[in-house]
C-alpha cells in the first residue's frame, strides 16, 4: 500500500497565475444525484400532470462546458471521462455513461444511456455527439417528451445548429401517452426554428389509432404563441339554404398593433364570398373594422345579388376627457342573417344601427354630438334618422348642505323620408336636495321641462310648439333592521319601505309627434321613475304615490343574499296623456301589484322570480321564473320560465340550458327552449364532448328556428318547415390544433355563463 | 318582531374610502361616487389613509334574447349587468391577488321590434336603475365589511 | 544498491572548534553514489560523519539514473543521510526531471526523498501548494497545482494529491488525486474515497458565435477560474 504522506489540512490555494481572472459562483454545484429519469407517461393522468422538470444546473449562459465523471484519463489532445458522466453547457445538461473529448476539433462524444435535457424537453438516447465550432449537437435514435404540452415521441436523430435550428428525422410524435397512442404525427423531417418561431414537417402522416388518415406533404406550424400569418382552422357545413359551405380564414399578422383576416367563403349553391377584418390598435384609436360581401349570388330567390355585411367599431381618444367614434353594421338586404347567418341569435338579429359620434365626459360637463340611423329587417317600419343630436348637461355635484343639481340641454333634428321630420330644442334644468341617515333617506326633488319642436309636415309648412312642465317628487324611505344569528355568521335582515310621490302637471301634447318615446314595460323600475313614458316627446301627467316595501337578508359582509320586494303605485288622477290620441284616459285607480324575489345564497345559485298581478281583472299580467345554477366552472344549470300577456298575443316560454361533465372525460351540453303558446320548440340542441388528455372530439345535434321572411316582414310563401338543422362534428388534436369558431360563440350565447375549453 | 330602525349595525359615515376606477367620471362611477358622498362616507386619494379600497375592475351590459313572437323573432330582451370589483380592508391587505367579486342584476322589458321609435331611452332607464341596485347593494357591502 | 564511498572536494575547510566538526567552504562538491551535490557550505555530522548538511544560494542536487534521466534538485538548504541514501530540504525547493524529450517541473517548500531504496529517485513534495508543469514538444503545456507530488522513483509516475487542479490548452480538470505517467504520457485521475469529489473537466471551447459574438471570451486569451475555496 502507498505511504501516503498526507499534508494535513489543506492551505489555501493562492491564484495560480496573473492571468485575468474572473470570479466563479459558488452556487454551481451540480446535483450529484444522477437520479433524472425519463418522464413516464404511460397513461392520461386524471388532473393535468406536470412532469419533474429536471433544473439544469444554472450554468452560465456561454460558460464553459463542465463535466463531471467517476473517472478521468488525458491522452494528449483527447480526454476519456466514465463514470457517471453529468455535462452541463449552456443552461442543457447531459447525463451519460462514458465521454470521450478531443480537445483539438474541439468536440466530444457520449454513450450509454443517455439523457439530454434543457427547459423545454427531455430527449433520452444511446449516444450523442457535440461539435463547439459550429455549435451542433447530433443526438441518435431518440426519445423525448416536451414539458409544456407533455408532447413525446422518438426521432432517429436530432441535430441542434447553434442552438436554433432543431432537425429531427423521421420521428414520430403526440401528445398522447405512450400506451394510449389514439393519435401520432410521423414524418420524415422536422425542422423548428427557434428564431422565426416556426416549425416546418416533410411527408408527414397523421395517425389516428394508428390508422394513417392524413398525408401531409409539407406543413408549416407555430412553435410559440408569437401571432403569426397563417391559415386559421377552416369550417365545413352543410345546409339545404348554403349547400356545402367551405370557409378558409387567413390571418396576417401585419405588425405588432394591426392586424388582417381574410376569410374566403364557398357555397355550392350561392358562390365564393370574401371577409376582411382589419383591427389596428394605436396610442390613441383602436377600432375593428370588417367588411363581407357576395358579388353575385346564384341562389334565384335570394333577396337581391349583391350581398354584403359591415360591422365598424372605433375610437379615438382626443385628450382631456374628448373621445370621438364610430359604431356602425349594415346589411344589403333583410334576408342577409336569414342566409349567412348560421345561429338563432344571429339569424334574428333584425334591428341595426349605424352610430357616429364626439364626447366629453368630464366631472362637471358633458357633451356629445351625434348621428344615429337604423335599419330595420323584415320590417314595414321605418325609424327617424337622427342627424344630428346635440346634448350639453352642466353636474353641480352635491354640496355640503345636500343640494345637487344638473342642467340638460339637447337638440335634435329628426329625418325620415316622406314623413313629419322635426327639430326638437330641449331644456331641462333639474334641482335636488337629499337627507340621508342610517336610518332614512328624504330626497325632495324639482325639475323644470322646457321643449320647442319645429315640425315640418310633408306639404313644406313649419308648425311651431312649445311645451314648459314642471315635475316634482319626493322620494323617502326607511330602513329597519334586525339580527338573525345563523349558524356561523350573523345575518342582517332588513325592512325597507319606500315612497315616492310624484306630481306633473297636464298639458296637451297630441300636437307633439312621437320621435324617439315609447310606452315601457311595467316593472319596478318603472314605479320610480319620473316620466311613466321614456323619451323626451310625452311627459305624462301625474299625480300618484308608488310603495314598495323590501325586505333583505345581508351576510355577516353585507352581501346581499335575498331580497324580496312588493311594490304598486296609487294614482290620484287620472292619466290623460297618451302616446297617440286613440288611447283614451286611463282611469284605474292602482296599478298592477309587482312582486320580485332574488335569492343568491351561495355563489352557485342565482334565482329570480318577478310577477305582476292585476287586481282588477285578478289575472297575473306578466311572470318569471329564472335559475343559474353553477357549483363549479362549466358545470352549469339554466331553468327559465316566462309569461307575458301582450296587447295582440300571450307570450309563455320555458328553457332548460345544462352543461355537466358525466363521467371523467365526457360532458353533455344542451339546450331545450319551447315557445308555450306556438307550442313550438325554438331551439334545441343537444352536444356530446369527449376529451382525453391528448384529443377532444364534439358532437353537436341541433333545430333551430329560421322562418323565412320577406322585407316586410311577412313569412315568405313555401317554406314546408320554419326550422332549420344541422349536425356538427368538431376534432383537434390537442396541443397542435385549436377549436374556436362559429360553434364556441353559439355555444356560448346558447347557455349563459358556459365558456368553450375544449382543446384547450 | 324585532325591527328597529338602523343605529347600531352597518354604518358608512366618515368612512375613508379609496375608489379606483378606469373612468372616475362614467355614470356609474359618478352615481356611486355620490351616493358614498350622501352616506358620508369621505373619498381619499391616498391608500394609506383609507379604510376601505374599492377597484371597479370592470362591468358590462350583455343583451340576451329570452322570448320570441310567432314568427321566431325576439319579443322580450333581458339586459344582464355584471359587475367585476375587489374590496379591501388594510386588514386583508396580503401580496396575493385580492378576491374578485361579481354582482349581477337582471331586467327584462318587452321588445317592439316595429316601434318607429325603438326602445333606447327604455334601456338606457333600465341599466341606470341597474347601476343604482348594485351601487345600493355596494354600500351595504361596505358598511358591512368596514363595521366588521 | 549497495552503498559505494562518498567524495568530497571544497575550495576551503576550517575546523568548528566549538562543535568539533569540520565545515567546508566555497564550491563544495560531494558526490554519492548517482547524486552529485553543489554547495557554497557542507558539514558532515554524527554518527561516523554520515549526516551531511548543506547550504547554499541555492544547494544543487544532480541525480542521473540508470536510463540516464536526470533530476535536479535546488535547495537553500538540505540534509543527507549517506547511510540510509535519505534526502530532505526545505525552503523554496525547484525539482527539473527530463523523461524522454518531456521536462517536467515540480515546485514545493517541504521535500523528502530517498535514492538508495529503488533504482530511480522516490520523493514526496509538499507545498502550499505544490506546482507541477509539463513542457512537451507536440502538446500545449501541462500545468497543474496539487497539496502534494509523489514519485516511487521506479516506474516514472508522479502522483499529485488533494485539491489537484490540472489545466491544459483550453481545459482545466480538478480532482482529488491525479496521476501522470511519464512513459504513457497518460494522466488519469478519479474521485475521492469517499466519493464526495468527483472529477470536473472543463472545456472552454469558443462556439461559433456568428453574427452574435457577444461572449468576452476569445479562444487565445487564457482563462482561469479562480477556485473558490470549499
Amino acid at each position: 500500500a502507498e505511504n501516503q504522506l498526507s499534508n494535513p489540512e489543506a492551505t489555501p490555494s493562492t491564484s495560480i497565475t496573473e492571468s485575468q481572472n474572473e470570479s466563479k459562483e459558488n452556487n454551481d454545484s451540480v446535483s450529484k444525484d444522477v437520479g433524472f429519469k425519463f418522464p413516464e407517461f404511460y397513461t392520461c393522468p386524471s388532473q393535468p400532470m406536470e412532469p419533474i422538470r429536471y433544473q439544469a444546473v444554472q450554468s452560465k449562459e456561454k460558460g464553459p462546458i463542465k463535466v463531471y465523471s467517476d473517472q478521468a484519463i488525458r491522452e494528449g489532445d483527447t480526454a476519456h471521462l466514465t463514470g457517471n458522466v453529468v455535462v452541463s453547457q449552456d443552461g442543457q445538461q447531459l447525463t451519460a455513461n462514458s465521454l470521450t473529448a478531443d480537445n483539438l476539433s474541439q468536440s466530444y462524444k457520449a454513450e450509454g444511456d443517455l439523457l439530454f435535457t434543457n427547459q423545454n424537453f427531455v430527449v433520452g438516447a444511446d449516444y450523442l455527439t457535440y461539435q463547439a465550432v459550429e455549435g451542433s449537437t447530433e443526438i441518435s435514435n431518440t426519445r423525448f417528451h416536451l414539458y409544456s404540452n407533455n408532447g413525446n415521441g422518438s426521432a432517429e436523430t436530432i441535430t441542434i445548429d447553434n442552438n436554433q435550428l432543431l432537425t429531427l428525422s423521421n420521428s414520430e410524435f403526440s401528445t398522447c401517452p405512450t400506451n394510449q397512442r389514439s393519435w401520432a404525427f410521423e414524418s420524415d423531417e422536422i425542422v423548428i426554428d427557434r428564431e422565426s418561431g416556426w416549425g416546418k414537417a416533410y411527408n408527414s402522416v397523421v395517425k389516428v389509432a394508428d390508422v394513417p388518415v392524413f398525408w401531409l406533404p409539407y406543413i408549416t406550424f407555430p412553435i410559440d404563441d408569437r401571432r403569426k400569418s397563417g391559415i386559421l382552422p377552416p369550417s365545413f357545413s352543410n345546409s339545404d339554404r348554403n349547400g356545402r359551405d367551405v370557409s378558409v380564414p387567413y390571418y396576417f399578422n401585419l405588425a405588432p398593433n394591426y392586424d388582417l383576416t381574410l376569410t374566403p367563403r364557398y357555397m355550392t349553391s350561392r358562390g365564393s364570398m370574401l371577409g376582411t377584418e382589419f383591427r389596428y390598435l394605436t396610442e390613441a384609436s383602436n377600432g375593428e373594422l370588417f367588411f363581407e360581401a357576395l358579388p353575385n349570388d346564384k341562389d334565384p330567390d335570394a333577396l337581391g345579388d349583391k350581398r354584403w355585411q359591415y360591422d365598424v367599431k372605433h375610437l379615438t381618444d382626443l385628450g382631456d376627457d374628448w373621445t370621438t367614434g364610430v359604431n356602425a353594421r349594415k346589411v344589403s338586404d333583410d334576408g342577409y342573417y336569414q342566409d349567412f347567418g348560421g345561429s338563432l341569435e344571429n339569424s334574428n338579429q333584425d334591428i341595426l344601427s349605424q352610430n357616429l359620434y364626439i364626447q366629453h365626459r368630464s366631472k362637471d360637463w358633458f357633451f356629445r354630438t351625434e348621428y344615429k340611423d337604423w335599419q330595420l329587417l323584415n320590417s314595414p317600419v321605418e325609424r327617424y334618422t337622427i342627424a344630428p343630436r346635440m346634448q350639453m348637461t352642466r353636474f353641480f355635484e352635491p354640496d355640503e348642505n345636500g343640494f345637487h343639481a344638473n342642467i340638460h340641454t339637447e337638440l335634435t333634428r329628426f329625418d325620415k323620408d316622406n314623413a313629419v321630420t322635426a327639430n326638437r330644442y330641449h331644456l331641462e334644468p333639474n334641482i335636488g336636495w337629499s337627507h340621508e341617515t342610517l336610518y332614512s333617506f328624504f330626497r325632495p326633488q324639482l325639475k323644470y321641462s322646457v321643449t320647442h319642436y319645429q315640425q315640418e309636415d310633408l306639404t313644406g309648412n313649419v308648425e311651431h310648439l312649445t311645451r314648459t312642465l314642471p315635475t316634482a317628487s319626493l322620494d323617502t324611505g326607511l330602513y329597519f333592521e334586525r339580527f338573525i344569528e345563523g349558524d356561523d355568521e350573523r345575518y342582517t335582515h332588513t325592512l325597507e319601505p319606500r315612497l315616492f310621490y310624484l306630481y306633473t302637471p297636464y298639458e296637451a301634447q297630441n300636437e307633439i309627434g312621437v320621435y324617439d318615446t315609447s310606452l315601457p314595460t311595467f316593472n319596478f323600475t318603472q314605479l320610480f321613475s319620473s316620466n311613466r313614458f321614456s323619451g323626451i316627446d310625452r311627459i305624462g301627467d301625474a299625480n300618484q304615490i308608488s310603495g314598495a316595501l323590501t325586505s333583505r337578508i345581508l351576510d355577516s359582509q353585507g352581501r346581499e343574499k335575498v331580497s324580496m320586494s312588493l311594490g304598486r303605485i296609487v294614482y290620484l288622477a287620472d292619466r290623460q296623456v297618451q302616446l297617440v290620441d286613440t288611447i283614451g284616459r286611463e282611469t284605474e285607480k292602482q296599478s298592477g301589484l309587482l312582486a320580485e324575489v332574488n335569492w343568491r345564497w351561495t355563489d352557485s345559485i342565482e334565482f329570480k322570480s318577478v310577477i305582476e298581478w292585476d287586481d282588477q281583472t285578478n289575472n297575473t299580467t306578466h311572470g318569471l321564473v329564472n335559475m343559474h345554477y353553477e357549483p363549479e366552472p362549466n358545470h352549469i344549470i339554466n331553468l327559465g320560465h316566462r309569461y307575458r300577456e301582450r296587447l295582440d298575443r300571450k307570450q309563455e316560454e320555458a328553457e332548460l340550458a345544462f352543461a355537466w361533465p358525466i363521467k371523467d372525460n365526457w360532458r353533455l351540453l344542451g339546450r331545450y327552449n319551447q315557445d308555450l303558446i306556438e307550442n313550438r320548440t325554438n331551439d334545441s340542441f343537444l352536444g356530446l364532448e369527449y376529451e382525453s388528455c391528448c384529443w377532444a372530439v364534439r358532437l353537436v345535434a341541433r333545430r333551430y328556428l329560421n322562418i323565412q321572411l320577406d322585407s316586410e316582414g311577412f313569412i315568405l310563401p313555401g317554406q314546408e318547415d320554419e326550422h332549420n338543422s344541422g349536425v356538427f362534428l368538431q376534432f383537434v388534436l390537442k396541443g397542435i390544433g385549436s377549436l374556436r369558431g362559429s360553434t364556441t360563440e353559439f355555444l356560448e350565447d346558447s347557455i349563459y355563463g358556459y365558456e368553450d375549453l375544449l382543446g384547450k | 318582531c324585532g325591527f328597529q330602525l338602523r343605529g347600531q349595525g352597518a354604518e358608512l359615515s366618515n368612512t375613508k374610502v379609496w375608489l379606483i376606477s378606469q373612468d372616475m367620471s362614467a355614470e356609474f362611477e359618478r352615481r356611486l361616487q355620490q351616493r358614498l358622498a350622501y352616506q358620508g362616507a369621505e373619498l381619499v386619494k391616498q391608500p394609506e389613509l383609507s379604510e376601505l379600497q374599492l377597484a371597479i375592475v370592470n362591468y358590462g351590459v350583455e343583451r340576451r334574447t329570452v322570448a320570441r313572437d310567432s314568427l321566431g323573432r325576439a319579443a322580450e330582451l333581458e339586459l344582464i349587468f355584471t359587475l367585476e370589483y375587489q374590496m379591501l380592508t388594510p386588514e386583508m391587505v396580503s401580496e396575493q391577488e385580492p378576491e374578485m367579486q361579481r354582482m349581477t342584476s337582471r331586467r327584462e322589458f318587452a321588445y317592439e321590434r316595429n316601434l318607429e321609435s325603438g326602445q333606447e331611452r327604455e334601456q338606457q332607464r333600465l341599466i341606470a336603475d341597474m347601476h343604482e341596485e348594485v351601487i345600493g347593494r355596494l354600500l351595504l357591502q361596505i358598511a358591512g365589511t368596514v363595521s366588521r | 544498491a549497495t552503498l559505494e564511498k562518498s567524495r568530497l572536494r571544497s575550495d576551503r575547510s576550517n575546523l568548528d572548534v566549538q562543535n568539533n566538526i569540520i565545515i567546508y567552504r566555497d564550491n563544495v562538491i560531494y558526490e554519492h553514489g548517482n547524486m552529485t551535490i553543489y554547495a557554497d557550505s557542507l558539514t558532515k555530522q554524527g554518527e561516523n560523519a554520515g549526516t551531511i548538511t548543506a547550504l547554499g544560494s541555492p544547494v544543487k542536487i544532480h541525480y542521473v539514473d540508470e536510463t540516464g534521466e536526470t533530476t535536479d534538485i535546488d535547495a537553500p538548504k538540505i540534509i543527507y543521510r549517506q547511510q540510509s541514501g535519505e534526502l530532505s530540504a526545505s525552503g523554496d525547493i525547484k525539482i527539473v526531471q527530463s523523461s524522454g524529450i518531456d521536462k517536467l517541473t515540480l515546485l514545493g517548500n517541504q521535500l523528502t526523498a530517498n535514492q538508495g531504496v529503488t533504482e530511480g529517485f522516490g520523493f514526496v513534495l509538499n507545498g502550499a501548494p505544490t506546482e507541477f508543469r509539463i513542457e512537451q514538444p507536440s502538446q500545449p503545456a501541462i500545468y497543474a497545482t496539487a497539496d502534494q507530488l509523489r514519485s516511487n522513483g521506479k516506474d516514472k509516475q508522479t502522483e499529485l494529491v488533494g485539491n489537484v487542479k490540472l489545466q491544459q490548452g483550453d481545459s482545466n480538470m480538478t480532482a482529488a488525486f491525479l496521476t501522470y505517467d511519464g512513459t504513457s504520457k497518460v494522466i488519469s485521475a478519479g474521485k475521492s474515497d469517499s466519493g464526495e469529489q468527483r472529477v470536473e473537466t472543463e472545456f472552454f471551447w469558443e462556439q461559433e458565435q456568428g453574427d452574435n459574438a457577444t461572449s468576452s471570451q476569445s479562444a487565445t486569451e487564457q482563462q482561469t477560474e479562480k477556485e473558490q475555496q470549499q
